[in-house]
């Protein structure tokens, strides 16, 4: 698995699993556009939210016919949340279970629980964002409120923002745990008033998100010929040599009134290609560590293969995300049957990856999004 | 099937196919079999029926059979007997079906059936030595 | 006997687990001569008409477990109207709702649940299950009654 930047945060050793799904997954009848090579966001918000997530269907028939059962009937079933602490590690989707997985390194990420809306000078109304984030590379941070993202193929993840004067990028150099607002730099402060309260707490013709946050590296390639940071404009059409990371947020009022933000979305534009962040269920990130006097390894159930109970999981069912087998009882799992073994959604399609104890020596480019949806294709059952 | 698997179906849980099998019926219906007592959990005894193939003596008459599955099916053949009276060189005087004179009990093993048993019994009616052999009259009992 | 080497790792773990982290009130152990074949003990669990019962079940791992479910059926006499005189259990996840992350000690425990919370709008027993609906203090008494006398030592 390739690893983000290594670090603590406080809240445990690692950071949010997640995987890119990439453009590149999708129903079938966006597979048309894929195969022409051109980004293009996920469609289906059953992708975003399907409040199915980690959600264990116990064993029984259901709760209207039989009474709840008694606790210690939980089948014990690994745990499929999404766990507080995993790793950083986008992963290109396109590694249906043939092939190889190609990895992204995440150069930049926003630390989804850091992001939070801070009253400026005590005014309920003016909302300074907050947010913590790694950067390997030196970055641009820019953060706009209430913004569009352009849909189209051509656009480049073009985001316009309409009412509030729009905030220049911050630069900040390579470092792990950075924070936003920079000191000395200007920054986003969200006008409440301005906004009709709706607009604050909802995605709005797909596209229009209340809160976005683009951080934005040069690629390798793009130092080579040399591009810099400094030429960024905000939200303009991103090139090919930039990698960035997208965060959108929508804004919820807590018990006392007070917005904070929930990230709905997050994606990576690589190479010219955006993906879409989604968290794995079920990765576990602690890695195997020897603990027997012998150097054996200790079983821990949970990183197990929930079919064969013996090698590791390394394949995610799609689109529920769980991750919860090994790459031959996948294979063997779909010639029977086409739902997951976790939550019996159905599966559309199977994404092996490729875990590697050690950190990635370098970028790995991602396959053409053609090729990868024409394999993913051929994994649909 | 005894093919290269060595997974070994146990007595219960084969005779719970069978008998679903039986259930839902068998070809184009000329054997048949079920439990006679469909309270044993065991299921010892069944019941087959066997109609008299055509062109031969038994046409047009229908054969009941007891076969009794004892604890140590399928790795032993059941026992067989006719209720009906019945003349064919493997059944003894008593309707017991005789092993020596039936390959299908005589070298019995664990991947023949209950089915196995009643369709071979009835191609054996058509046997060239049984087809014409005298019969009892039609209706008699052992 | 033929089968022991090729047994799967899975089955064998398992196995290993019911035996050394019995779950409560089940026991499952396998046969010498057969290690996909199991013998289970459920007690009735407390507040229902089994309680006090030690009911007998075998179950069995098909050639193509964990992708088939295993095949599991009550021993014991059981007056109950999702199981028929035959022991043969009406139970979801032994059918359509099986999952191959489901493990025998799962089964067991939703069988042991299923003891608890009879369910006679999806009867396997008919008479059994007309019978809980039209009088269901009648048929607990029946199934306490069965308890007494085919679930009970002496």
């Amino acid at each position: 698995m390739t690893h983000g930047p290594d670090h603590s945060d406080g809240r445990g050793p690692k950071q949010t699993t997640t995987t890119a799904t990439a453009a590149g997954i999708p129903p079938p009848h966006v597979y048309q556009q894929q195969q022409q090579g051109l980004p293009h966001y996920y469609p289906d918000p059953a992708y975003i939210n399907n409040g199915n997530y980690g959600a264990w269907r116990p064993p029984y028939p259901p709760a209207g016919a039989f009474a709840p059962p008694p606790p210690q009937f939980r089948p014990p079933m690994p745990p499929m949340h999404p766990g507080p602490h995993p790793a950083v590690h986008p992963v290109a989707p396109m590694a249906p279970a043939q092939e190889l997985t190609a990895t992204i390194r995440n150069a930049v990420n926003l630390k989804k629980p850091t992001l939070s809306l801070e009253p400026v000078d005590g005014d309920p109304r003016r909302l300074a964002v907050h947010f913590e984030f790694d950067a390997s590379e030196p970055c641009a941070v820019t953060t706009f409120v209430v913004a569009t993202e352009d849909p189209s193929k051509e656009g480049g993840c073009k985001l316009t923002q309409s009412k509030q004067a729009v905030s220049q990028p911050v630069i900040y150099e390579k470092g792990l745990g950075q924070k936003y607002p920079k000191e000395g730099s200007p920054h986003m402060v969200l006008d409440v008033g301005l906004y009709d309260e709706r607009q604050l707490m909802e995605v709005h013709d797909k596209d229009t998100y209340p809160l976005v946050i683009r951080l934005e590296c040069v690629t390798e390639q793009g130092k080579a010929d040399k591009h810099t940071l400094q030429e960024l404009r905000p939200g303009a059409p991103q090139n090919a040599w930039i990698q960035s990371q997208t965060t959108c947020a929508v804004l919820v009022k807590d018990e006392d009134g007070k917005w904070q933000p929930k990230v709905v979305k997050q994606k990576i534009w690589v190479e010219g290609v955006c993906y879409e962040l989604q968290e794995i269920y079920g990765m576990e990130s602690a890695p195997a560590v020897p603990t027997g006097a012998d150097g054996s390894f200790e079983e821990n159930e949970e990183r197990l293969c929930v079919i064969c109970l013996v090698n590791e999981r390394d394949t995610t069912v799609l689109p529920c995300r769980h991750l919860c087998m090994c790459h031959d009882c996948a294979q063997e799992l779909r010639k029977q049957t086409s739902k997951c073994p976790i939550c019996r959604n159905h599966v559309d399609s199977l994404l092996h990856i490729k875990m590697s104890t050690r950190a990635p020596k370098s970028f790995v480019p991602v396959d053409s999004t053609a090729k990868a949806t024409a394999a993913v294709k051929g994994l649909k059952l | 099937m005894a093919g290269p698997s060595s997974v070994v179906v146990p007595r219960n849980f084969r005779l719970l196919e069978e008998l679903e099998k039986g259930e839902k019926g068998i070809g184009d219906g000329t054997v048949s079999y079920g439990m006679e007592d469909g309270d044993d959990v065991y299921m010892r005894n069944w019941t087959g029926t066997i109609i008299g193939p055509s062109n031969t003596v038994h046409d047009g008459r229908i054969y009941n059979l007891k076969l009794i599955c004892g604890p140590d099916y399928p790795e032993k053949a059941p026992i067989v007997k006719f209720y009906n009276k019945i003349n064919m060189s493997c059944v003894a005087p008593d309707g017991t079906i005789d092993p020596r004179h039936f390959p299908s009990l005589g070298h019995w093993n664990r991947s023949y059936t209950m089915e196995t048993i009643l369709t071979e019994l009835r191609r054996e009616m058509t046997a060239p030595h049984n087809r014409k052999l005298h019969q009892p009259p039609e209706g008699s009992h052992y | 006997m033929a089968g022991q080497a090729q047994l799967p790792r899975r089955i064998v773990k398992e196995t290993q687990r019911l035996l050394s982290e019995p779950a409560p009130g089940i026991s499952a152990s396998p046969c010498e001569d057969n290690l996909r074949y199991f013998n289970v003990i459920i007690l009735g669990p407390q507040n229902t008409p089994y309680e006090g019962g030690t009911f007998k079940l075998e179950l069995f791992l098909p050639e193509d477990y964990p992708m088939a479910p295993p095949k599991v059926r009550f021993l014991t006499r059981i007056y109950h109207p999702n199981i028929d005189k035959l022991g043969r259990i009406c139970l979801d996840i032994l059918k359509d709702k099986w999952s191959p992350a489901l493990q025998i000690r799962t089964v067991l425990l939703s069988i042991q649940a299923l003891l608890s919370a009879p369910n006679p709008d999806d009867p396997l027993a008919e008479a059994v299950a007309k019978h809980w609906k039209e009088n269901e203090k009648e048929a607990v008494e029946t199934a306490k009654q069965w308890t007494l006398t085919y679930a009970t030592d002496g």
